[in-house]
């Protein structure tokens, strides 16, 4: 399915719609009504003997009792004005945006080696559309192989380990397009955690929406009301290294799976994470508080989820650049020390020694 | 070796110094400031919900300063074998004076002799900057 991005603002309206949904059955579900009575009541009375109420800065009403109409309405949408902000504080820029990023990285890769496996694309997870290499470069094996063509009458310590150099930068190059589509692939995995936290506050809002319009119905305290939220967020990882397989980011995981010599591939580590998976949360009840706090459990399971998605992330990068610190100098060659050697010599030492001659 | 024979195999030489290795170090130029350029999109991309930083993020950034780093510095030390390539052609064209008249000769009037197809279309300006990250960041 395509992802629909919705916006922090749309995320604080959908909030303002569920708060204004949950003032209103409680006050036309007798039994909703009844449990609202009750709590201000009870928090009335902790107001006066001065315990902390359950909702937070409620004080006793001045005028009329606790439990009337007027002032429990002020109490109820007192204990619900903060709904709009707990979801809005998930809003986030719309991963799709961060397509510039990919693009650039794939580019990169595609500069160092030309791969069909980067060709396709789809809009389910974003998948690179700049897959030709970066305008006006040289190709840097075919650059080693015209050099080595020139340089065919050339001999001498200098040019031989110059020429090893450049070989050396070719092989390099190898390892270069590895660490390209490893953070091509890192940032992929990180956009899909992003859109599945959208998709999956969005599924939670909705969700919550539909359990108090259950209790919204023609016989007052008769029906409760069941809703189930499907959480995503826990097969992000998963969905670009295996599931999601779609043309861009299934592509940069094989690729990036084949790896190369000495360096494991960030989704060869990566692939250890968990299957695909979704989590039901149950929201539900016979009454408004219920349904909150399923709500509120389905938000909890989502920061948990999110907050391990994450370590997953980092510490797969934290152990690909442990890999790349290991293999630092097969990937960035160092110059060749015999080349330091001519650097300043004159054409008559260049003559008499045996470093950059003509056969 | 010397006179004309040794400015055909001097010119060989000084494509290597002047067209080749400025063209790959102008590859590794381009690969660097393309990493370099991904910083800007960073702050939207690992932003978490409340407005924090995502946990990845760290790891991410210095991953990436890493490899744009070692982009920047290849394409430095490839052009820095250019300019040492360049300099041995000269140092043998000062003790061969029928070498030295020949060479400019075939180079005249921005004439590069001898270049393959593929040579002629690389770029003759001279590579653009490369972007080096500091430890801290800047």
């Amino acid at each position: 399915m395509a992802f629909t991005h919705h916006s922090p603002a749309e995320l604080q309206q959908l909030g303002e719609k569920i708060r204004d949904k949950a003032v209103q059955v409680t006050m036309d579900q007798a039994a909703s009504y009844a449990a609202a009575q009750q709590a201000a009541n009870n928090d009335a009375t902790r107001s006066d003997t001065g315990q902390l109420p359950q909702v937070q800065g409620y004080p006793t009403p001045a005028q009329g009792r606790p439990d009337d109409e007027d002032n429990l309405r002020a109490y109820v949408g007192q204990a619900y004005a903060e709904l709009p902000a707990m979801f809005a504080v998930f809003g986030l820029p719309n991963p799709d945006d961060s397509r510039p990023m990919l693009d650039a990285l794939y580019s990169v890769a595609a500069t160092v080696e030309v791969d069909l496996q980067l060709t396709s694309r789809d809009n389910k997870i974003a998948a690179p559309s700049a897959v030709s290499p970066i305008s006006s470069t040289a190709s840097v094996g075919e650059v080693v192989d015209l050099i080595g063509g020139h340089m065919k009458e050339w001999t001498g310590d200098a040019a031989l380990a110059f020429e090893l150099y450049l070989k050396n930068n070719v092989r390099a190059a190898a390892l270069h397009r590895e660490i390209a589509l490893s953070l091509a692939l890192s940032l992929e995995a990180q956009l899909e955690i992003n859109r599945r936290i959208n998709t999956d506050i969005w599924e939670i809002g909705q969700k919550t929406y539909k359990a108090l319009d259950g209790l919204d119905a023609w016989c007052p305290g008769a029906n409760a009301s069941k809703s189930v939220a499907l959480l995503t967020i826990s097969g992000a990882i998963a969905a670009v290294i295996f599931a999601g397989a779609t043309a861009g980011a299934g592509g940069a995981a094989f690729a990036a799976a084949v790896g190369v010599e000495g360096l494991q591939s960030l989704a060869t580590t990566l692939s250890n994470t968990g299957p695909l998976q979704s989590k039901k949360v149950d929201i539900g009840g016979l009454t408004v508080p219920p349904i909150i706090t399923g709500m509120q459990n389905a938000m909890t399971e989502l920061t948990k989820s999110i907050d391990a998605q994450q370590q997953e992330l980092a510490g797969g990068l934290t152990k690909f650049t442990q890999d790349v610190h290991a293999n630092w100098n097969r990937i960035l060659v160092p110059g060749p020390r015999e080349m330091n050697d001519v650097r300043n010599a004159d054409g008559a030492s260049l003559k008499a020694s045996d470093t950059f001659r003509v056969r | 070796m010397q006179g004309w024979q040794f400015a055909a195999e001097l010119s060989q030489l000084r494509i290597v110094g002047r067209v080749d290795l400025p063209a790959l170090s102008s590859t590794f130029a381009a690969m660097n400031r393309a990493v370099a350029g991904t910083a800007a999109g960073e702050t939207a991309a690992f932003q978490a919900p409340g407005g924090g930083t995502a946990a990845s993020q760290a790891a991410w950034a210095a991953l990436r300063d890493d490899f744009q780093n070692v982009l920047g510095t290849t394409s430095l030390n490839i052009l820095d074998a250019g300019v040492t390539v360049e300099h041995v052609v000269d140092a043998y064209l000062a003790t061969d004076e029928a070498a030295r008249t020949s060479l400019e000769a075939a180079w005249a009037n921005g004439q590069t002799p001898s270049l393959q197809e593929a040579e002629e279309k690389f770029a003759q300006n001279p590579p653009p900057t490369v972007v080096i990250k500091n430890d801290d960041g800047a």
